[in-house]
Parts: structure tokens; C-alpha cells; sequence
């Protein structure tokens, strides 16, 4: 244990300089290769000379890992509804799904592993599928639920997957992907569950590893005899157990000591979580996040690029991480560009708004990364595709618009205003007016603001847009966003969790987005359909990245790049292994906070 | 006397109603539908579940059965069940209550401390540059926006003082240090917004009773300026200001709502941001009804404490 | 009547006025009213700024200018004029104020915004002290079974808190600017009809109104010519006082996410959006906060030199 555990510090160490390497040859002009290799054997040198890493820094340091103390992080809500089923809000899925219940799967996280890229067990142990349509999934044996009455520390079993499933068809906005594909579930034995889809699906599993789906929850809650609704009746099989309910003041966790999951340690095997309490103090006003951090009243903060600098000033002690932004494309759309009166029919008229945008200058203004990389601070930036757009959880399937790869179609993503002048009088387009329809408030103030940027770009290519804001409840969503408006639309896409969602809802004519522009290419059906069975992954890829090119080239969607930006966030000095488990979404407290652990006093103690 | 409450307070029955009339109609006739915010982007078009939730709301109802039906519980103290988060609105209030009251309690104590003797100063030393200096910035105190000031409070705070509020809230009886840690500053802010109006109102009245002639008497007897000020002037110009007290109820409704947001409170106002901006209308429906009644029994209370403090009125 | 109230309030020397041309006259009134009533002048040269920026605003002078002559007038653009590049500068003559997170020149959105504050503060008080007129005057003067009615609505309106209810109505109704101006309007009428209310039932009493009942004046010739011009001050002083609250109310609903959408500034929102750069930009905050503060202040000792002025009760006192 000991030997893999060096292993895995090499691996990361090595992944590091590679980074380091980088950074030098863009500086100095060297070419990465030399310096990365030169770098790595020098740094193997000092890992195999010095005592084991236990210090600040992104490393893999579970062996030194001393159980005990509180975390402390904030959420800037409630949670809406304590039933993650119930209520779509990240909030709910996040603070309450990704802590006290499980799914059937999990994304693994770990040193050298790519965020939301690798499936691996939570409540099943494994999982196996000949067609594809057919999935059994195999329950991990004596997964208990939390030592509260009623159910008072219960071994989880297949009826519980069963009825939760049921429930989940039953009652969740989110039912919708679910509701095309699967056909039932059985419950063969306490141990076993069966999935038949109506289709052969590769991607499920996807859908069970994603932390906004199938949480389980007992067959008690599913038949209503908990009210999940209620904090003594959050009850599941999760790494966290729900201690204190206190609204707009504190969500307060105890760690689940049943929890599955065993790590090696110096002090031989130890159960995870590591930490005792997992505590969240409800902050919204931004100042006073950054207050409480600096007061070290919370351990973790995530700032706005702006005050980056600022923070690595005033703590300089605080270790920091680079993130990317979620998976989430934020997008134009144009109704029924099928209809003959539609002014966007014309597809000039589509690549010529995708030409207004100043992606680069949209992401600059909002990132900072310029300013920021003068500081040292490196950020990851990315352009969406359409449909598939930049971020932690899609980057496998994502085709960078300014790659070569794109062929052609790249030109249209190039910021041009004056080639689309050019292109709307081509189309004929004689300064009519176009209702520009767009929702505010509900993405919050930094959407707005991005909303707010892009109008005079519009209007600096040549759109006479009228911007026309509408109530999101009673115009946007059940109106603009089900495709029924006139003129040109703004927002995001639902945040879906596989490409699979993207691709054909977005573009197939039985797809639940299909409306928003009706794109009509009998190619881009045919392809679309073919990547949903496909089972090579690499072959997959690349049908995928056809479709991208395909319709880019026809901008039947246009993708914006809001949030476009990555962040940093900052861990006070003596939180431990934040930087080598990396994930992404609401699984984030079962994935990796799991695995942090605090270097105090107070854990040496024990 | 006693007659005069009963009528009141039996004249509070229809202004309630009123009240809550007013406010069920209007969420029920909204375009907007709660129904549509808590499916969102991804269940928009599942009609067949919006149409199930609608049921579960108790929305598809006809609006009198709503009416009443709510009615009837609000007679045995039950607010319903919030439509987002699905618990008891009644218990949510029962632990957000006693914070706003805190809160309103510090802060209109303060304005008291702060604004009266302000006021007395003022008028004593009335036309010299310190009057016009104390009355610029009452006026002054009635125009800068609570929030404006709460937010400022807090960048001063932590760039150049390195100070931050209490990041938890507690209550009184479990720690009372750090609550009023963390009652002070937004208490101290409504606080400053409401004593402008006393200041003004203070000076004036004491103005006006200075001129009487019970007081040029007492100046005559010899009595020192303390005991003039104080034991015969200051009582009846307060009389006034005591009006000023109960109809700035509002205002500290209105400053709290604002400040509880800012200061992390769990109080009433920070609840009812959240359920207004999710459309959570049982919740608004309830918190408009306790604090409607609030207003109400102040607005009693003043008329009644004016009896006691002036021997001229009588009810 | 209301002129009447003025011209008694006048020291001596300066009447008659009515022979003189009336700029004169006018220059000669404000001139009185500088020396009686500092603070209150000082309210009026502020707001009168304020109605110039709204004008400019509601014109949008910058665009035409730069339309006509082809370029910038210099420090005032239009107010989704943005330079990604420019952002978050600070005071210079180019920008007057520094410019925002989107390389927006912050004065020429702060005029921009106080077309906002001007249209919300002076289209509510406008609704507010027409509907208190209306109900107070009518309450009053026909008293009985009538009075008790309005006076049973005006409790529930009453009793309807402010920004509570405000928030809620914005909510439910929509965040567009008729709803936002309608609902403070109608949320001030009730204080309001209330003073006047009270002004008309001892109006009433007066000689000359039984005197035109006697002469067979209709009850509707009575109220117009008889009583509302006597409480027509009361209405004046109320809507001066009452704008800076429409204007705070205003903002404090776009502070708490629930004013106007963008694009449009208004200070209430930028304050909100500041919110988040307090800490990289504070400044962001702080010429908003002050254009709402100086704009209050400027109505309220306004209306107080005015209710001075105005008000035969409070005549000599200061």
C-alpha cells in the first residue's frame, strides 16, 4: 500500500510539472517537451529523497490523513425543498442530494483523472449490459441508511432502487429523459436491479452517475410514510448525515460513520469521510463571503475574478486551485426558422449574429484572464460549440470552434461586425426591427449583465434589436423557451447532463428543444441518431464532432460564451487533498469533500 | 375607555380580512403561475406533471375554496405548507419571528437613545451653527437608502478595517454576545434611518413648548435648565413623538427586510425576499397577515398611549 | 386659496407683483425664496440639475449629437455606449465618474438613470396624491355612511405594508415600469388622503361653503371651486415630500433584485449590480448611492421650505 501510494504521488507530481513545464516554455521560449522531462526527473528525485509529502498544496495526501474537524463552506441559499425530486434548484441537488443519498453510480475522482469522466459504483458495486438496452446493476451488500428512526440504520435493497425510480417517473421536473427511455425496472433479487430501456442506450450509466437524477431513497420515503420534505425525514445512504436545520443560518452535516468507502492511511484503514461535521453557513451577500473567509470563518471560497489578487494578498497562506465552469451552454435561438416570415430562415443572417459576438472580449471583460495572467493567476477559458458547449463534464465530446478540426464552419465563429454587415445586406435584411426576448433576474445579476453586453454588439453589426426582457415564469419559459416568439431569443440551455441530451433534443424533430429553431438537415437526424448507438467511444467522438461541425456551419443555434471563463478557488492553509480529486457539479460532497481533510491541532489530537 | 379598545380591535377584523383578501386575489390572478417556476427549463412541457402539482398545491380549486379554506386555518393558527420548500409556514415564522423583533426592537431603542436627545440639543441651541448642522444631517439620515449605507458599512468594514460581522447567527438565550454582535450593526443602521424623523419632530415640539407659558413660569421660579428641560418641557413635547414611533413601524418592517438580507438574519424579511422572488405564496400570504397586524396594533397602541401621556385626551 | 396663502406670505415690499412682467416677477419670487429658505433653494437648484439630466436623458442628447456630428460630445455617451477594454477606470474629463465593469461611462448612465428616478418619482406621487385627493375629499366632505366605506378601505390599504407589499405586487404583477410606478403610487395614496381627509371636513365648516350651499351651488361646484383649492397645498406638499420616497422605493426594489430589467439603467439597479464589485470597485457603488442620497435629500428639504412656505399653520415658524 505503502509502494502505490508513492506511485500515485509520482503520477501527480508528474502531472504537475507538465503544467510547471508549460508555463516555463511559454515564458522562456524552450520547448515543452525538454523542460517538462528535465523537470520530472528532477522532481521524481526529490520525492523519493524527501519524508512523505504532508503540507499545503494540491497533492494526494491521503496517507497522511488524520480523521476529525468541521468544514466549513457556505451555500448562498436555502435549500428550496429538502426532496431533491421535488425541486431542480442546484441548491437542493447539491447541499441535500449530493450529501445524504447515493446513486447507483458516481463519477470517480482522483489524481490524473479527467472531472466527470470515468462512471464507478456508489450504491451498485457494478453494473453490466449486452446490448445496451438491458442494463443489471449489482448493489454494493450491507449499504446501510442513516442510524434514524424509522428506518434506523436499514440495509438499503433493490425494492428501494425499484421505488425510487418509480417515484422519480412520478413526480421530478427532471423525468423527462427517463420518461423516452426507460421501458421498466425490476427488482430481481435484494441485491440485484434490472433496467429495460425502450431503446439500446450506451450512455446510461451516465445517467446514473449524474447527481441531479436517480437519488436513492428508502421504499418508506417512496411510499410516503417520510416526509422528505422535512429535515428528520432526510434519510438516505450517503457519505453525510443531516444534524442541524437551521434556515437562512446553517445546513449542518455529521459524517455517515457506515459510509462504504475505505482508504489506507498511516493509521491503517480508515473509513471516509474523514472529517466529523460538514458545516454550511447560508451567505448571499457576496462582501460577506469574502468577509467570513477572510475572518477564516469558512474554508473554502470560490471569488469573482476580480479579487483574486486581492485575496492571495491578504491570505497569502491560502492554497489555490484553477477550476473550469460547469457544463452549461448559454445560446441564441431563433423559433421557427422553418417558417417562410422568419428573418432568421436566412442562414447569413444567423452567421452574421454569430460574427457580432466578441467572444474573446466577452470572456476578458468578465474573466479578467489577461489582467489576471499579468498577476501569475493562469484561467481557463473556451468558446462553446453548438450544441455542445465548454466546461467540466463535456470536455471529452466538446470540438474547440477555434481548432482546425472545425474545417470551414470555424469561420463563422471569427469577430467580424463588418463582414456581418456585409452578410445581412446579402440576406436582404433592411433594418426591420427584431424583438430581442431574453429573462432576467433568475440566472442572477452577472447573466444579466452579459445579456446586457452583447446588446450593443448587436447593434453594432447592424441588428435594430429591441431588447425586450420578459418575466421568466409567465413569458420566457413557457413561451420563448417552448419556441413560441418572434424574432431572436437569448438564454441558456437546460443544464443537461449528457451529450446525448444536447445533441438530440436540441436537433432531432422528436427532441423536447426541437422547437426552439427547428433545425432542418436530414444529415445532422441521421448523425444524430447514429451516435446513440454507437458503441465505440472514439468512434462516437467523432460522430459527435461531425454534428458540431454540421451545425455550426448552419448556426442553427449560436452559441454565446457566458461563463464562459475558468476561477480559482482558495482552501485556507490547512485543508488537505482539495487539489488531487477533482470534480465537477452537485456530486461534489460525496466525490471528493469526502476525502479532504483538515491538518489541525485538533485532528493531530486524536 | 375600555369600550373605545373593544371597538378598535373589533375594527380590526374587517381591515384584516381586507388585507388578506387583497393579497389572495392577487396571487391568484397573477399571469405568472408557480406551477411554471418550479418546473423551469427542464419540465416546462410536462403537462401532465404541472398538472399534478397544481393538485398537490391545492391550485385547482375554485378561488373562494382557497380563500376559505386557507381562512379557515389561519383561525387555528395555521399558515398551510410553504408550496417550495413544503413545510409548516407557522413553525418557519415561530423561529424567524423572534429575530425581526429583536432586530426592530434594537434599532428603534436606539433611535430613541440617539434621535431624542439629538432633537433637544438641537432645539436648545436653536439657530447656531450646531443646530443647523444637527438638523442638515437628520435630513440628511432620512435620505440615504438603508441599503446604501448597510453595504458601505460592510466594504469599509473589510478593506480597511479588516472587520467582518459574526458569520452565524444565535439566539439571545444561546449566546448572547454574538447575537448582539450581530444585532448591532444592522441595528445601529435602521436605527440612524429612523431617528432622523425624531430628531425633526423632537426639535419642533420642543420648540413649541419652550414658547409656553407653564415653562417661561418654571424659568421664572429659578429652576435649573436641567429641570426645566428635562421634567417639564421634554414630557409633553414627547407626546408627539411617541406618534412618530408607532407609524415608523413600516419603516422598520421595510429596513429590515432590506438588512436581515445583508446582515444574515434569519428573520421574517429575509423569508419573505426569498418566497416573493420563488412565488411561494402561502408564505406571503402569511407574512403579509402578521405583519399587517402589526401595523394595525401599533397604530392602536399609539392612539392609546397618547391617552395616557396627554391628560387632555380622552377616548 | 392657494395664491392667496402665497402672496400673505410675502413681506410687504415686495407686492404688488402682479404689475411687473412675470420673469420678473418669477426671479423675484425665487430670489425671496433663496434668502428665506436656504437649504430648501439648494433642493430646488438640485433638482432642477436632475430634471436637466432626465431631459437629456428622455432626448438622448449624446446619440443625436453623435449622430449629427459624427462623433462624442466628450463625457456624455449613450448609456450602452461600452469599451470591454475600458473598464472599471477612474474619475478622468473623459469620464466623469470612471467608468463601470462593462467600460460604461458611469455619469452618463447616471443621468441616464435619472430619467428613471424622475419618471417613478414624479408619475407616483402624481397617482398617489390623485387618488388622496380624490378619496379625501370626497370622504370628507360627504362624511356618513360614505365616509365610514372609504375610511374601512383606506384602513386595509393602510395596513398593507410598504415595501413588503410593494415586492409582493412587483412579483406577482411583473417587473415593468407601469406596474412598479402604479403600485408605489397607489401604496403613498392612502397617508396621504387621510391629511387631506381632515383638511376638508374643517374646510367645510367654514362660512363661505354654506354660504355657496345656501346660493344653490351644486355639490361638485362646491368641491372644485370651493373646496379643493384650499386643500391644494396640502397636495403639493405632499407630492414634493412623497417623490423622494417614490424615488427610494424605486431603488430599493431593484436592490433587492425585484426593479426594472435591463438594459435601461436605473440607480437602484446599478447599486445591485455594485453590489458585487464593492470590493474591486467600490466607486461602482458609491456615485449611484450618492446621485439616489443627494436627490432625496434635495426633495425632502424642498418640501419642507416649501411646506413653510405653503402651509398658513406653519407660517413664521422655521
Amino acid at each position: 500500500m505503502l509502494q502505490e501510494q508513492s506511485y500515485w504521488q509520482r503520477a501527480l507530481r508528474r502531472r504537475l510539472s507538465r503544467r510547471q513545464a508549460l508555463r516555463l516554455a511559454a515564458a522562456g521560449g524552450i520547448t515543452a517537451v525538454a523542460a517538462g522531462s528535465a523537470l520530472a526527473c528532477r522532481e521524481e528525485q526529490a520525492v523519493e529523497e524527501a519524508p512523505p509529502l504532508v503540507g499545503p498544496g494540491p497533492q494526494d495526501t491521503t496517507f497522511e490523513a488524520r480523521p476529525g474537524g468541521t468544514y466549513r463552506a457556505i451555500t448562498t441559499q436555502d435549500p428550496p425543498n429538502l426532496d431533491p425530486y421535488l425541486n431542480t434548484s442546484f441548491v437542493s441537488q447539491t447541499f441535500i442530494g449530493g450529501t445524504v443519498y447515493s446513486r447507483l453510480a458516481k463519477w470517480a475522482t482522483g489524481p490524473g483523472i479527467e472531472p466527470l469522466s470515468q462512471a464507478v459504483g456508489d450504491a451498485a458495486e457494478a453494473w453490466e449490459t449486452p446490448d445496451g438496452q438491458v442494463w443489471t446493476f449489482k448493489l454494493r451488500p450491507n449499504m446501510k441508511f442513516h442510524n434514524k428512526p424509522p428506518l434506523n440504520g436499514r440495509t438499503l435493497d433493490a425494492e428501494d432502487v425499484k421505488t425510487s425510480m418509480e417515484r422519480f417517473m412520478a413526480r421530478s421536473p427532471n423525468r423527462g429523459i427517463f420518461q423516452t427511455l426507460v421501458d421498466r425496472v425490476e427488482a430481481i433479487d435484494p441485491l440485484t436491479v434490472r433496467f429495460t430501456l425502450k431503446i439500446p442506450y450506451v450512455p446510461f450509466i451516465d445517467l446514473m452517475a449524474s447527481p441531479q437524477l436517480l437519488w436513492i431513497f428508502s421504499k418508506e420515503a417512496n411510499a410516503g410514510q417520510i416526509d422528505t420534505q422535512k429535515p428528520e425525514g432526510v434519510i438516505g445512504t450517503g457519505p453525510w448525515v443531516l444534524d442541524k436545520a437551521q434556515p437562512s443560518v446553517s445546513w449542518e452535516f455529521t459524517k455517515n460513520p457506515e459510509w462504504y468507502e475505505v482508504v489506507q492511511t498511516r493509521r491503517g484503514p480508515q473509513r471516509l469521510p474523514f472529517m466529523d461535521r460538514l458545516e454550511f453557513l447560508v451567505i448571499g451577500e457576496y462582501a460577506q463571503i469574502m468577509a467570513q473567509f477572510l475572518a477564516r470563518n469558512i474554508h473554502v471560497f470560490a471569488p469573482r475574478n476580480e479579487d483574486l489578487a486581492q485575496i492571495a494578498q491578504q491570505v497569502p497562506d491560502a492554497q489555490r486551485l484553477p477550476g473550469n465552469p460547469a457544463w452549461l451552454l448559454s445560446f441564441y435561438y431563433f423559433g421557427d426558422t422553418q417558417d417562410p416570415n422568419n428573418l432568421f430562415r436566412d442562414v447569413r443572417m444567423r452567421r452574421a449574429l454569430s460574427m457580432a459576438l466578441d467572444r474573446d472580449g466577452l470572456i476578458e471583460a468578465f474573466g479578467q484572464v489577461s489582467r489576471l495572467k499579468q498577476q501569475g493567476f493562469e484561467i481557463n477559458t473556451g468558446w462553446n460549440n453548438t450544441p455542445i458547449p465548454w466546461g467540466d463534464g463535456g470536455m471529452f465530446w466538446w470540438l474547440d470552434p477555434k481548432s482546425p478540426d472545425m474545417g470551414p464552419a470555424g469561420q463563422w465563429y471569427r469577430y467580424d461586425p463588418a463582414e456581418a454587415r456585409r452578410l445581412l445586406q446579402a440576406a436582404g435584411y433592411n433594418n426591420q426591427e427584431i424583438t430581442f426576448n431574453f429573462t432576467t433576474v433568475i440566472y442572477g445579476t452577472t447573466f444579466d449583465q452579459f445579456t446586457e453586453a452583447q446588446i450593443p454588439m448587436l447593434r453594432n453589426a447592424g441588428f435594430n434589436i429591441r431588447p425586450n426582457p420578459q418575466d421568466y415564469a409567465s413569458q420566457y419559459i413557457t413561451g420563448t423557451f417552448a419556441g413560441r416568439f418572434s424574432g431572436l431569443a437569448y438564454g441558456y440551455q437546460t443544464p443537461f447532463t449528457s451529450v446525448d441530451e444536447y445533441l438530440f433534443n436540441m436537433l432531432h424533430p422528436q427532441g423536447t428543444r426541437y422547437a426552439q429553431s427547428r433545425p432542418n438537415d436530414p444529415e445532422t437526424v441521421r448523425l444524430v441518431e447514429a451516435q446513440r448507438v454507437e458503441r465505440d467511444v472514439n468512434r462516437r467522438r467523432e460522430l459527435i464532432r461531425e454534428i458540431q461541425r454540421r451545425v455550426s456551419d448552419q448556426m442553427w443555434y449560436v452559441p454565446s460564451v457566458m461563463g464562459r471563463w475558468g476561477g480559482m478557488t482558495f482552501w485556507h492553509n490547512f485543508v488537505r487533498n482539495w487539489g488531487s480529486f477533482i470534480t465537477a457539479g452537485y456530486g461534489v460532497y460525496t466525490e471528493t469533500v469526502t476525502r479532504y481533510w483538515l491538518d489541525l491541532p485538533e485532528t493531530a489530537a486524536r | 375607555m375600555q369600550g373605545y379598545i373593544v371597538r378598535r380591535l373589533l375594527l380590526m377584523v374587517p381591515t384584516l380580512l381586507g388585507v388578506t383578501l387583497f393579497v389572495f386575489l392577487l396571487t391568484r390572478f397573477t399571469p405568472a403561475d408557480v406551477v411554471d417556476r418550479l418546473t423551469g427549463e427542464v419540465g416546462y412541457q410536462d403537462e401532465a406533471l404541472k398538472a399534478q402539482i397544481r393538485e398537490e398545491l391545492g391550485l385547482n380549486q375554485g378561488v373562494l375554496t382557497q380563500y376559505f379554506k386557507w381562512l379557515g386555518g389561519v383561525l387555528h393558527l395555521d399558515l398551510g405548507e410553504s408550496f417550495i420548500s413544503g413545510r409548516d409556514i407557522w413553525d418557519e415564522l415561530k423561529n424567524r419571528v423572534p429575530v425581526s423583533v429583536e432586530l426592530g426592537a434594537l434599532a428603534m431603542l436606539f433611535s430613541i437613545l440617539f434621535g431624542i436627545p439629538i432633537g433637544v440639543i438641537s432645539a436648545i441651541r436653536q439657530d447656531t451653527w450646531l443646530d443647523y448642522l444637527l438638523r442638515g444631517g437628520s435630513i440628511l439620515l432620512l435620505a440615504v437608502p438603508v441599503f446604501f449605507l448597510a453595504i458601505s458599512v460592510l466594504a469599509v468594514g473589510a478593506w480597511w478595517f479588516d472587520w467582518a460581522p459574526p458569520s452565524r447567527y444565535t439566539a439571545p438565550w444561546e449566546d448572547l454576545q454574538n447575537n448582539l454582535a450581530i444585532m448591532a450593526t444592522p441595528a445601529i443602521i435602521l436605527g440612524l434611518a429612523l431617528s432622523g424623523a425624531k430628531i425633526r419632530l423632537t426639535r419642533t415640539q420642543m420648540l413649541e413648548v419652550l414658547r409656553q407659558d407653564y415653562i417661561r413660569t418654571a424659568w421664572a421660579k429659578g429652576l435649573s435648565e436641567r429641570v426645566v428641560i428635562l421634567r417639564h418641557a421634554l414630557r409633553n413635547a414627547l407626546i408627539p413623538v411617541v406618534t412618530v414611533i408607532g407609524l415608523q413601524i413600516p419603516v422598520l418592517v421595510a429596513g429590515a427586510v432590506i438588512l436581515e438580507n445583508i446582515f444574515l438574519l434569519p428573520g421574517v424579511g429575509r423569508y419573505l425576499v426569498q418566497s416573493a422572488a420563488s412565488f411561494d405564496y402561502p408564505v406571503v400570504q402569511g407574512i403579509t397577515l402578521l405583519i399587517a397586524t402589526v401595523v394595525v396594533l401599533s397604530n392602536l397602541v399609539v392612539d392609546l398611549s397618547y391617552a395616557a401621556l396627554d391628560p387632555r385626551v380622552r377616548y | 386659496m392657494a395664491t392667496h396663502v402665497l402672496e400673505e406670505a410675502l413681506p410687504a415690499g415686495a407686492l404688488p407683483f402682479e404689475t411687473r412682467p412675470w420673469p420678473v416677477r418669477a426671479a423675484r419670487g425665487l430670489l425671496w425664496f433663496a434668502r428665506r429658505k436656504p437649504l430648501g433653494f439648494l433642493g430646488l437648484l438640485i433638482i432642477l440639475t436632475m430634471l436637466l439630466f432626465a431631459a437629456a436623458a428622455a432626448l438622448d442628447v449624446p446619440a443625436r449629437y453623435s449622430q449629427v456630428r459624427g462623433g462624442n460630445i466628450g463625457f456624455l455617451y449613450p448609456y450602452d455606449h461600452q469599451v470591454l477594454r475600458d473598464r472599471q477606470q477612474g474619475v478622468s474629463l473623459k469620464h466623469l465618474m470612471g467608468t463601470d465593469n462593462l467600460g460604461r461611462d458611469t455619469f452618463s448612465r447616471i443621468v441616464y438613470g435619472a430619467k428613471v428616478s424622475v419618471f417613478i418619482g414624479f408619475s407616483a406621487v402624481a397617482i398617489s396624491q390623485a387618488l388622496a385627493a380624490i378619496v379625501g375629499t370626497i370622504s370628507g366632505y360627504y362624511g356618513g355612511r360614505f365616509d365610514v366605506l372609504f375610511q374601512r378601505v383606506v384602513d386595509i390599504w393602510q395596513a398593507l405594508p410598504g415595501l413588503v407589499a410593494l415586492i409582493f405586487i412587483v412579483s406577482v404583477l411583473g417587473n415593468n415600469l407601469v406596474v412598479i410606478t402604479v403600485a408605489i403610487g397607489a401604496l403613498g395614496a392612502a397617508g396621504a388622503s387621510r391629511i387631506i381627509r381632515g383638511a376638508v371636513i374643517s374646510i367645510k365648516q367654514n362660512a363661505y361653503v354654506e354660504a355657496a350651499r345656501v346660493v344653490g351651488a351644486t355639490d361638485l361646484r362646491i368641491l372644485l371651486f370651493h373646496i379643493l383649492p384650499n386643500v391644494f397645498h396640502l397636495v403639493i406638499i405632499g407630492a414634493s415630500i412623497g417623490i423622494g420616497g417614490a424615488i427610494l422605493a424605486e431603488s430599493a426594489l431593484a436592490f433587492l433584485g425585484f426593479g426594472l430589467p435591463p438594459p435601461y439603467p436605473s440607480w437602484g439597479r446599478m447599486l445591485n449590480v455594485a453590489r458585487e464589485f464593492l470590493t474591486s470597485n467600490p466607486m461602482m457603488a458609491i456615485w449611484p448611492g450618492l446621485a439616489l442620497t443627494v436627490t432625496v435629500f434635495a426633495f425632502n428639504v424642498f418640501g419642507d421650505a416649501l411646506r413653510d412656505v405653503l402651509d398658513p399653520r406653519l407660517r413664521g415658524s422655521r
